[in-house]
């Protein structure tokens, strides 16, 4: 048995060989398993015979001494395969751990230029997470109820003027009745109530909502239980819920709230439970609400908020169209002007546009400084060449070089992305801080580890796309044989050049587009702050008082308190005029009735909007606001009897457009004959003025009538509003300590706030815009100062034979403009597609608005000739000789 | 009784590969013999067994493996001892020999009482 003889089939050598090859692929342990088993058949049979067997004979006595060997088979492969991954595993970690600290060696190498390159990703995903991060908390999720897919928000629209109002409960109950599309419908009801605490009154947000309300939103209490039906009739217990926030800040988050009790007004209420933060409503997505209190159908005035959820599977359409019929019924007595409209809550945040604007606004900032690396790669690939040819000639193949280079790019962007996550938290910060006083829901947008997976995924993304394009040239250049001196070779800075002019292009055109975008905005806010609000608003004051419906029913019984309190108000120091009115812009109360006018062939109803803005006030309002009149004068002593009208000049306007209003009749055109109002006779057209924000001056019609007895809400003007709302406070409390209500503001802010979302948009936008500048300004210096500094060499060569350094330097300064320009157009006439995203931001401004786009053109071709003006300076002041010797080398 | 081959104790098999390639690289089928040889056959190594510990020292890495050419130019696959084979080796021959001392002084101790 030791003389190991004999030979293998012939056939069981070539099936060896095939397996050998196919061992050369991918090694296969179950294969390598099987031969080494072979091989030891094979010997075990050559031994046989070797003792004088027959090949049969010799065979079968091998198979028998082996016996059964498919366990032992497997327990090797098993072994060898858990072997096998672990090697193939540490072999991996192995080259990457070395790809790794390669590149941050090379990376601390040039510390200036991997400060540059890490800071221009930092900013761009930064800017990219924090928007992010508002679109995901206001866009994505704004509502996170179960099956909020299928939520909708039912409104009455008037199709002319996109005016819309909440639907009757009439049409809510035939909705929830006999809309067969429909899964559930609940009602709500918003307000506010004063939190009765030692100091001042606090006012808190509240909310009513039914017994279903919690289970159709599926968002669970913290702690405690819902409404049940005997605290949603009118005469039920005191209940409360409390909201998430109040009972944070007010209660410390304590745990045994539950059966405590808080007063409202005058009433204790019981703490039933405590809600959950995640709990909104639609009408309040903005906000949070502090106190949830049951609905009381019978104690509510307006018609309730409705929220619905539809069956599985319908679609938007045929929901609006079976609720549409159903509020058609003659019964609901829907005027035949409005109609069903269905929202999602998607559709109701509040700055949708803003934040889509955003979102644009920072990819495109992203995209630059992605070619703002993208560049520095590139010239560092120049000056890497030798590297990577070395490299190359020592055995590194294509594909290693390759994913060396990606792996700094990548290591590049992690450093940028981790340092843009950080700019992304300040900036939220900052936001939070500047925001307008209706963008509460900014509070949501926070950078949680979904935020952190997109700025991931950004950074990764951005990496891979600089990376891949320096890797595409550095395996070029491993390849291309460049070991001899690539300083001199024309080739390769053509083949630069032609990477660099596309870079110059892309950047001029982006930057181009973002600059567009500011300047539309940043004119149409200017033009907004310049509107003529109509009104002298300085030093106004509006005191705002609820009085109770159930103890004030009538004007009799309003008009003495109102009296007192402005008898109070003017003996005030500081105070100069004293008016009560119904209501203040930008404030003012609509009416939802047409408008009708007499004309000699009878009455002809007017065929604007339905939802008429109306106020009435005394004769010495005017004077006291400093209204202008266009036409006419204020009211006569009798006015009330004489049925006399005040119009703004949109309302003549719209009304006997071309023609003087004075004189004229109009009324209220009421469905009811019975509570029809009588011919009112316009006296006065005053100028138009703030009625419900500064970007509607000028489309808002505006009806004043005079006022009967006084109205609920004080206009004080007074250089001393301390003073003012303390002394209002304790008068309140003195006359009737049953008035809880009490809304003191400022009405100069109140109509600034108008237009705080477009002050806020052009803030942010602005802001990105420099941002982008500056980055493509540094990105454009750096490009177009290269591939100067490129041609020192050339330009001594050139000053040495006597070219004038005029001659020179215009045709270098013509080369980077010729460049610039072809960018600039280019993203001009993106702008001029892009820019009706920004429509319903403007105001006033078209969207072609020709000064934008020449300031933004003019900035921009300004900064590039700088950027070539500067390195070429430099390169001429250089003395020939040097330039000749070293111009080359002076790379970054 | 005499002729039959010998059980292996736990342990033993691979105590007498390492021992077995300590004298050289080697394919399986050689160690299979040399220890049978070496033994004059007391030992009968089987094959399911055999295969299964070689991969399990190559897992531990006390022995490696590649795949080389027999003199008879075949293919087969040579093991051979790594430095931490050996010196388990050395550990473990110390430990059988301290044990099977052990043992046999016992196995040639007359009972002293009975």
């Amino acid at each position: 048995m030791r003389d190991l003889q004999g030979e293998t089939a012939p056939n069981a050598r070539q099936a060896f060989t095939w397996r050998r090859y196919l061992r050369f692929w991918r090694s296969r342990v179950d294969h390598d398993v099987a031969d080494e088993l072979q091989f030891h058949r094979d010997m075990l049979i050559d031994d046989y015979r070797a003792l004088g067997m027959s090949p049969d004979d010799a065979r079968g006595a091998a198979e028998r001494r082996l016996g059964d060997l498919r366990r032992p088979t497997d327990e090797c492969v098993t072994i060898a395969t858990r072997q096998e991954r672990r090697t193939t595993r540490a072999l991996m970690f192995d080259a990457l751990q070395q790809d790794l600290r390669y590149a941050l060696r090379m990376l601390a190498m040039r510390k200036t230029w991997t400060a540059v390159a890490v800071l221009t990703l930092a900013l761009g995903i930064g800017a990219n997470t924090a928007v992010f991060s508002i679109v995901d908390a206001l866009i994505l999720n704004p509502l996170p109820f179960v099956g909020a897919d299928r939520l909708v928000l039912p409104w009455m629209q008037e199709a002319q003027s996109q005016w819309k109002m909440m639907p009757t409960r009439g049409v809510v109950r035939a909705w929830r009745s006999s809309g067969h599309l429909v899964e559930a419908i609940e009602e709500y009801q918003t307000g506010r109530v004063n939190l009765a605490t030692t100091g001042d009154p606090v006012e808190l947000q509240t909310a009513t909502i039914g017994t279903g309300m919690l289970r159709f939103a599926g968002v669970p209490l913290v702690m405690g239980r819902g409404f049940d039906t005997s605290e949603t009739t009118p005469n039920g217990p005191p209940v409360v819920i409390l909201g998430n926030s109040l009972w944070r800040t007010r209660f410390g988050g304590s745990h045994d709230v539950l059966g405590k009790r808080i007063t409202l007004g005058d009433t204790p209420y019981t703490i039933i439970g405590v809600a959950s933060s995640k709990f909104r409503l639609p009408a309040l997505l903005q906000v949070e609400t502090q106190l949830w209190l049951p609905y009381v159908a019978e104690k509510e005035q307006s018609n309730p908020a409705t929220i619905v959820r539809l069956k599985a599977g319908v679609s938007l359409p045929a929901a609006q169209a079976e609720l549409d019929s159903i509020a058609r019924r003659p019964e609901l007595q829907v005027g035949s002007r409005l109609h069903v409209l269905l929202q999602t809550p998607r559709d109701i945040v509040g700055y949708r546009d803003t934040i889509y604007l955003l979102t644009a606004a920072v990819a495109v900032l992203l995209l630059i400084a992605c070619a703002n690396v993208a560049h520095l790669m590139l010239a560092r690939g120049a000056s890497r060449e030798r590297e990577i040819a070395i490299r190359g000639a020592l055995g590194a193949g294509r594909f290693r070089i390759a994913r060396q280079l990606i792996t700094e790019s990548l290591v590049l962007s992690a450093v940028g992305g981790v340092i843009g996550v950080g700019l992304a938290v300040g900036g939220l910060a900052w936001l939070e801080s500047a925001r307008p006083a209706g963008l509460q829901l900014l509070d949501r947008a926070q950078v949680d580890w979904r935020v952190m997976m997109v700025a991931l995924l950004l950074a990764a993304a951005t990496g891979m796309t600089f990376g891949l394009v320096s890797a595409a040239r550095g395996a070029r250049d491993a390849t291309a044989g460049s070991l001899k001196d690539t300083a001199t070779s024309g080739t390769t800075t053509r083949r630069h050049g032609r990477v660099r002019s596309l870079l110059v292009v892309t950047e001029m055109a982006l930057s181009a587009l973002l600059l567009v975008g500011a300047s539309l905005v940043v004119r149409s806010i200017v033009k907004l702050q310049s509107v003529d609000p109509g009104f002298d608003s300085k030093h106004l004051y509006s005191i705002d008082v609820r009085l109770p419906r159930s103890t004030y029913k009538t004007s009799e019984a309003v008009t003495p308190f109102m009296n007192a309190l402005a008898a109070r108000a003017r003996q005030l120091p500081g105070v100069t005029s004293v008016a009560d009115v119904s209501s203040l812009p930008p404030n003012i109360l609509i009416f939802v009735e047409p408008l009708e006018i007499e004309t000699p062939a009878g009455p002809r109803t007017d065929g604007g909007s339905s939802f008429n803005p109306k106020m009435s006030v005394h004769d010495d309002f005017f004077a006291k606001a400093g209204i202008r009149f266009v036409e006419g004068a204020t009211f006569s002593p009798n006015a009330v009897d004489l049925h006399e009208v005040i119009i703004n000049a949109s309302l003549a306007h719209r009304l006997w457009p071309g023609q003087s209003a004075l004189g004229r009749h109009v009324r209220l055109a009421s469905s009811d004959p019975k509570d029809r109002e009588p011919w009112n006779t316009v006296v006065g057209v005053t100028a138009d003025l703030v009625v419900h924000g500064l970007s509607g001056v000028g489309k808002e019609g505006l009806m004043i009538y005079p006022e009967k007895g006084a109205g609920q809400t004080l206009a004080v003007r007074t250089t001393d509003p301390a003073t003012l709302f303390r002394e209002m406070r304790a008068a309140v409390r003195q006359i009737d300590p049953s008035v809880k209500t009490l809304k003191m503001t400022s009405v100069e802010k109140d109509v600034a706030d108008t237009i705080a979302q477009q002050r806020f948009t052009t803030l942010l936008l602005s802001g990105f815009a420099v941002l982008a500048v500056a980055l493509a300004a540094i990105g454009l210096y750096g490009v177009l100062s290269y591939s100067v500094a490129e041609r020192t060499r050339e330009i001594g060569v050139r000053i040495a034979l006597g070219a004038t350094p005029s001659n020179l330097a215009a045709e270098i300064v013509r080369g980077g403009v010729v460049l610039s320009a072809i960018g600039l157009v280019l993203g001009l006439v993106a702008a001029n597609w892009g820019a009706r995203l920004l429509r319903s931001v403007l105001f006033s401004v078209g969207d072609h608005d020709a000064a934008s786009y020449v300031a933004a053109g003019v900035l921009l071709l300004g900064v590039s000739i700088i950027a070539c003006l500067v390195p070429m300076r430099r390169a001429m002041s250089v003395d020939p000789v040097i330039a000749m010797r070293d111009g080359a080398d002076r790379r970054w | 009784m005499r002729n039959q081959p010998i059980d292996f104790l736990r342990g033993t098999l691979d105590l007498l590969v390492l021992k077995t390639l300590s004298w050289g690289p080697s394919h399986g089928y050689a160690i299979a013999r040399w220890i049978e040889q070496c033994t004059n056959d007391a030992f009968a190594v089987e094959e399911g067994s055999l295969y299964p510990a070689l991969y399990r020292l190559e897992e531990q890495g006390l022995i490696t493996a590649d795949w080389g050419v027999t003199d008879k130019n075949r293919r087969a696959r040579f093991y051979r001892l790594t430095a931490a084979g050996k010196q388990e080796l050395k550990t473990s021959q110390e430990y059988w020999q301290r044990y099977t001392g052990a043992v046999s002084k016992l196995l040639v101790t007359s009972p002293q009482g009975a």
